[in-house]
């Protein structure tokens, strides 16, 4: 059985004002689908920023799992463990 | 004792200036919204007295904030104009906030991009999409311009709580009558650049819209200016004396009653012909403009100024004779005049590229 655990989530300064000017928040879940699901209930003016209207995660944002990026991991139900922190990055792109 | 703000929209948060009456000393504040692209301010003086922001950024999208407290605070809105997924279309850019009529306060709209237009009845904490425009049966030949297809102007008849004008980038003008239930297209007289194979009546490319107080309608279009006397019905061509048809903002000095565009070289370029910034203004309802630069760079600025930032604050300068004017241009740098025009004066800082810029006069 999957173990829920409690991970951090750490955010870019223009959208800490979404989550009541935090740097650094947690949130819980045993994948990562999970995780964000949680991470939206309590702050959730982030979902909008982070997903598009389809529930994808919007293309110029990465999301970070340790040191890997999600989106070359195999699907949204990436199991997360204990000490896992998950960075919110926007893509090194436009000007 | 009143203040003079102007609100200042960029590509990465807002800028506010302040003055008093006066307008000759002006203090800048910001960035506020920092990192944001502020496309629309309005302010709505209805009630408390709310500025409504239209934000986007390409990475984090769309959303909308309010502030009830001169910029000092924003609060997101919770649940903005959003597209249902079945709709089959993205919100990617809000682009501007209307206040609705006088006669229902909690009255506010939105247009966007993927060109739509919603509404709030509830003070702009939730709302709906306009369908009668939205699904309107020309938008299967709807096409975008270079800005995106976007619902850049929302209008409100201040006489007739039921009409209102839209303008749609690269499709054209529409009206309702019944309260947005149902919407015509209004583009008799302007360049069709898009044509159809179906409907012929869209597919001009409509800049900005501005309604005079006496009931006429004017546009600056991407291929000409143009006047309606008869709420849109048909349009008529008003460029004499205009160096370029091509410019994307337009306003109305309240005070004088006179009207100002900014041409550019054309939509080649895009920018002021030879660096020398210019602003036309007709003091005859459009019969007839003439250059009113005194004080503006004549030299070396080859930039533009964007459809939503060119604004009047409605406060007569000292002889009575005219207004405060403001335009802010994309490589950064904002201009006032306090006397309608007369004389330009620069103000202080070199912002981000500048996407709107509003102006308001406070009471003390």
């Amino acid at each position: 059985m999957a173990t829920i655990v409690e991970i951090v989530v750490d955010l870019p300064s223009m959208l800490r004002p979404f989550a009541e000017g935090q740097a650094e928040v947690t949130a819980r879940g045993s994948t990562l689908e999970e995780v964000l699901a949680d991470l939206f209930r309590r702050f959730p003016l982030l979902r909008r920023h982070l997903q598009d209207e389809a529930g994808h995660l919007r293309d110029h944002v990465n999301l970070f799992l340790n040191d890997q990026n999600v989106r070359w991991l195999e699907g949204p139900k990436i199991p997360v463990h204990l000490g896992d922190t998950l960075t919110v990055l926007q893509a090194v792109s436009g000007g | 004792m009143r203040r003079v703000l102007v609100m200042v929209g960029t590509r990465k948060g807002a800028f506010f200036y302040w003055s008093d009456e006066e307008r000759r000393e002006w203090r800048l504040e910001g960035p506020l919204l920092k990192g944001w692209e502020v496309g629309s301010f309005t302010y709505d003086p209805r009630g408390e007295g709310r500025i409504w922001a239209g934000l986007s950024h390409f990475v984090y999208g769309p959303h909308l904030q309010v502030s009830t407290d001169l910029g000092q605070n924003w609060r997101q809105i919770d649940h903005p104009p959003a597209y249902e997924e079945e709709a089959g279309r993205k919100l990617n850019r809000i682009w501007c906030v209307a206040a609705g009529p006088e006669s229902a306060p909690q009255d506010l709209y939105v247009g966007v991009d993927e060109a739509g237009l919603f509404a709030s009845r509830d003070g702009g904490e939730t709302w709906n999409e306009v369908l009668g425009l939205n699904e309107h049966p020309t938008r299967e030949e709807w096409q975008p311009g270079a800005g995106g297809l976007c619902c850049h102007s929302v209008i409100q008849d201040p006489d007739d709580a039921r009409r209102l004008w839209v303008g749609i980038s690269a499709v054209g003008v529409f009206r309702t009558d019944d309260g947005g239930e149902t919407w015509q297209p209004r583009n008799e007289g302007l360049p069709i650049v898009i044509e159809g194979k179906i409907h012929k009546n869209v597919g001009t490319c409509v800049h900005s819209l501005v309604r005079t107080p006496d009931g006429k309608l004017f546009q600056q279009n991407h291929q000409g200016v143009f006047r309606s006397d008869d709420g849109a019905d048909s349009w008529q061509r008003i460029e004499t004396g205009l160096p370029s048809r091509f410019g994307f903002p337009m306003v109305q000095d309240p005070v004088s009653g006179d009207l100002f565009v900014l041409p550019l070289e054309s939509d080649e370029y895009r920018f002021f012909s030879e660096g020398k910034i210019a602003v036309y203004r007709s003091q005859d309802g459009g019969g007839s403009w003439q250059p009113v630069q005194a004080g503006l760079p004549r030299d070396g600025v080859f930039s533009g100024v964007l459809r939503h930032s060119l604004a009047a604050d409605g406060l007569a300068g000292e002889d009575g004779s005219g207004g405060g004017l403001y335009f802010g241009t994309t490589g950064g740098q904002v201009f006032a005049s306090r006397d309608g025009g007369g004389q330009w004066q620069a103000l202080p800082g070199t912002l981000p590229r500048v996407q709107s810029v509003r102006a308001v006069v406070l009471e003390d």
